[in-house]
């Protein structure tokens, strides 16, 4: 039976290589594989190299010296950890808030509508505006927010200076500009769900949150997964807000993995170690997708 | 025979194509053996429209009149943001092998170049007498060893300003000379400028001394001459040793004259923007192109310009540097490519940046003449140019030590960590990095 299904499975393969559908694939492919797959590639056989950005005629072979030393760099930690913050920053609290604001602006009326626009707004924003937007709004000496704590008598805050505050403060922002795509996914998933379901629960006496538990979020565990995994594979890429707002400071507070290996690359020319960061960065998003769609596949079975 | 025909009529085709096109190259074999055009292109990192740009372009136009069967290209690919959009596109071109003939490039960077055999030593090409119009410190910026390998019409040098007003009103005297001015020779020694700071602090109420404290390339700019003029090096002849330099007597006295600016209240923790124009700072180190701003937009403000406080007697520095042009190996006719760098840098080129940009002219003969740099106080920004020490390290890994100093001096100014642990820890930053050059 299992060898039966196994050749069904292959026959259908090759009907779909030879029937020329396989055609309709190409561009895409074409794409992923000059975009992606190629320099994903290059990216692995540099980081076994001392590839110098200025002497591209003379790489040298150095095995995995470039992977021991990123085992030893206490930079490359640190951006690390500060990318895993950043996660546990942001990623909850944007699958949450994102998922509650879907809620309130689900239902169909003239006020959503002002809510949707208002609330997607940021995110048409480039990240570049969102950053010098809240740069000049949370500036220690003319920023709005401290002339208002000054005003309640707070003592100013050092919102980017402070090593303390800075990468909470970071966080904050990609989450209000972020937040608003993920609500989007969720609102077009809540608006799928029949209504007839939520009639049903009321004529047997369910409240608010038992509804919610038991119909909206079996509804929509798809699409928050998606959610919860383009979040978190998303927040591990942070690179432009810690470059504009802080530049990885202060004392590298901020730095994030992907801008740690982005200074490694561009401006100590280190092509070789930086490409060992990216294969490591590439391998921990991989992981980390795939213990979440376990995770969930394992809740549903 | 329908076929027949038409597979004629393609052939006949095909031959006739053929045909043309051998004759057309060989015409054009003929006339480039009559008259080789030789194509030469330049890189620069400032647009059209800039006063630079602008130089560039007339100086080109002008070689090719000057030389027949020359072709100047001048490309102007914008840098963004601490240079990146021109430097990505330089970068892509070392990695692809497809270097224009003649770049701009900071001056910082020249050792880096050099050590990838990328630059042109310029002076197996110029003689002598071409290089004796530069001044002293544009050909020492674009030298590495015995050879020069990139030059500039102009070059910058920050000052320190200071409010005349609040100086009074505070007490302080001014030092001054026969004529007045606050000269080279009268700046004052880290005591002095504490002693003075700290009568300031008391009058202002607030910390009487601006600094810029975020980690840039602006501390090894504009701040690292406070260091160097204790005597103190970043890191030996070779750029890459730090042993004795970094973690020397010398660097941790200046660093702790800079440490006991942010402990005693006289420079801010933070960058306070403004500072200096809305009279909240007494002292600050800013840019040159802030004097223009000074005049046109704060018009009440009553500034003028000091000396780098200096650490050891004989050993004042200031800062220097700016965006140099070099040939590249690349070029096909070095000569010529050489040249064309001097042509872009000449005497021309610093009357016209000096009008127009408000730079110093980076030629011995145009000092005397030069308008915007005869009087006090702008002429000490020419002084100790001329006249100061130039020590950024000149190194192939200049960006680490850039950073491992922005590092320090961020430390110091955040109270993170002791002089020692933050010297140790930049010291080893530079180490790392160093140790794949050696």
């Amino acid at each position: 039976m299992h060898n039966l299904k196994q050749k069904m499975k292959q026959n259908k393969t090759l009907d779909f290589i030879f029937s020329g559908k396989i055609l309709f694939l190409l561009p895409a492919f074409t794409l992923i594989s000059i975009f992606v797959i190629y320099p994903l590639m290059l990216a692995v056989g540099y980081s076994f190299t001392d590839y110098y950005l200025l002497k591209p005629n003379d790489i040298s072979f150095v095995g995995f010296d470039n992977y021991m030393e990123i085992a030893y760099d206490k930079y490359a930690k640190k951006a690390f950890f500060n990318s895993a913050k950043y996660v546990i920053y942001i990623v909850p609290l944007q699958v949450i808030l994102s998922l509650f604001l879907a809620t309130l602006i689900a239902k169909k009326s003239k006020t959503n509508t002002l809510f949707r626009t208002a609330f997607f707004s940021p995110y048409i924003l480039s990240i570049i505006v969102v950053s010098l937007l809240w740069k000049n709004i949370l500036d220690p000496n003319s920023g709005i927010v401290n002339e208002f704590l000054a005003s309640l008598g707070f003592a100013k805050q050092e919102f980017f200076s402070d090593p303390n505050l800075a990468l909470p403060t970071i966080s904050f922002i990609i989450l209000w500009q972020g937040i608003s795509f993920q609500m989007l996914i969720l609102m077009a998933a809540l608006q799928d769900i029949p209504s007839s379901l939520y009639e049903a629960a009321s004529m047997e006496g369910a409240n608010a949150w038992q509804k919610f538990k038991h119909i909206t979020l079996p509804s929509i565990k798809g699409q928050v997964v998606f959610v919860l995994i383009v979040v978190t594979t998303g927040t591990f890429k942070i690179i432009i807000e810690p470059l504009v707002l802080t530049n990885g400071g202060p004392q590298g507070s901020t730095s994030s993995i992907l801008l740690y290996m982005f200074e490694q690359g561009t401006r100590y020319r280190q092509i070789g170690y930086s490409s060992a960061i990216t294969v490591i960065f590439a391998f921990i998003l991989i992981f980390i997708a795939f213990v979440q769609r376990k995770l969930v596949k394992e809740e549903e079975g | 025979m329908k076929n027949i025909i038409s597979f004629l009529m393609i052939l006949l085709i095909f031959l006739a194509l053929v045909a043309c096109s051998n004759s057309s190259n060989n015409a054009s074999e003929n006339s480039d053996a009559e008259e080789e055009v030789k194509e030469l292109e330049v890189w620069v990192h400032v647009p059209a429209d800039d006063p630079e740009g602008e130089n560039y372009d007339v100086r080109a136009k002008e070689f090719e009149e000057a030389h027949e069967n020359v072709d100047v290209t001048v490309e102007h690919i914008v840098k963004t943001g601490g240079g990146s959009g021109y430097n990505d596109r330089v970068n892509a071109a070392i990695t692809t092998g497809e270097l224009p003939d003649i770049i701009a490039l900071e001056s910082v960077y020249t050792a880096s170049y050099t050590d990838s055999d990328i630059l042109l030593p310029l002076n197996e090409y110029l003689d002598e007498a071409t290089f004796d119009s530069y001044l002293d410190t544009i050909i020492s910026a674009g030298s590495v060893g015995d050879n020069i390998y990139a030059l500039q019409s102009f070059d910058l040098s920050s000052p320190v300003f200071y409010n005349e007003d609040l100086f009074e009103e505070a007490g302080i005297e001014v030092p001054a000379d026969e004529n007045g001015n606050w000269t080279l020779d009268l700046a004052w020694s880290y005591e002095e400028f504490l002693e003075n700071a700290r009568k300031l602090k008391d009058h202002m109420g607030q910390e009487p001394v601006h600094m810029f404290t975020e980690n840039n390339g602006w501390h090894m700019y504009a701040h690292s001459p406070i260091i160097f003029s204790n005597d103190a090096r970043m890191v030996g002849e070779n750029g890459l040793d730090t042993e004795g330099y970094l973690d020397s007597n010398n660097t941790k006295e200046a660093l702790q004259f800079i440490d006991t600016l942010f402990r005693d209240g006289i420079v801010a923790s933070t960058t306070r923007e403004d500072a200096f124009a809305l009279e909240e700072a007494a002292i600050s180190f800013e840019g040159p192109w802030m004097v223009d701003v000074f005049e046109n937009e704060y018009p009440e403000l009553n500034w003028s310009i000091m000396p780098y406080p200096y650490g050891k007697d004989g050993h004042q520095s200031a800062p220097h540097g700016s965006w140099y042009i070099a040939a590249t190996q690349n070029t096909e006719y070095p000569e010529l490519s050489a040249e064309l760098v001097a042509h872009l840098t000449n005497k021309d080129s610093a009357v016209k940046m000096e009008e127009e940009a408000g730079l110093i002219p980076g030629h011995q003969e145009l000092l005397d003449s030069s308008e915007t740099y005869s009087d006090y106080p702008r002429k000490l920004m020419l002084d100790q140019l001329v006249n100061t020490n130039h020590l950024k390290p000149k190194s192939p890994i200049f960006p680490v030590l850039e950073d491992a100093l922005g590092d320090i001096m961020e430390g110091i100014a955040l109270d993170n960590g002791s002089l020692e642990s933050l010297i140790n820890d930049a010291k080893e930053k530079v180490e790392r990095e160093a140790d794949r050059f050696k």
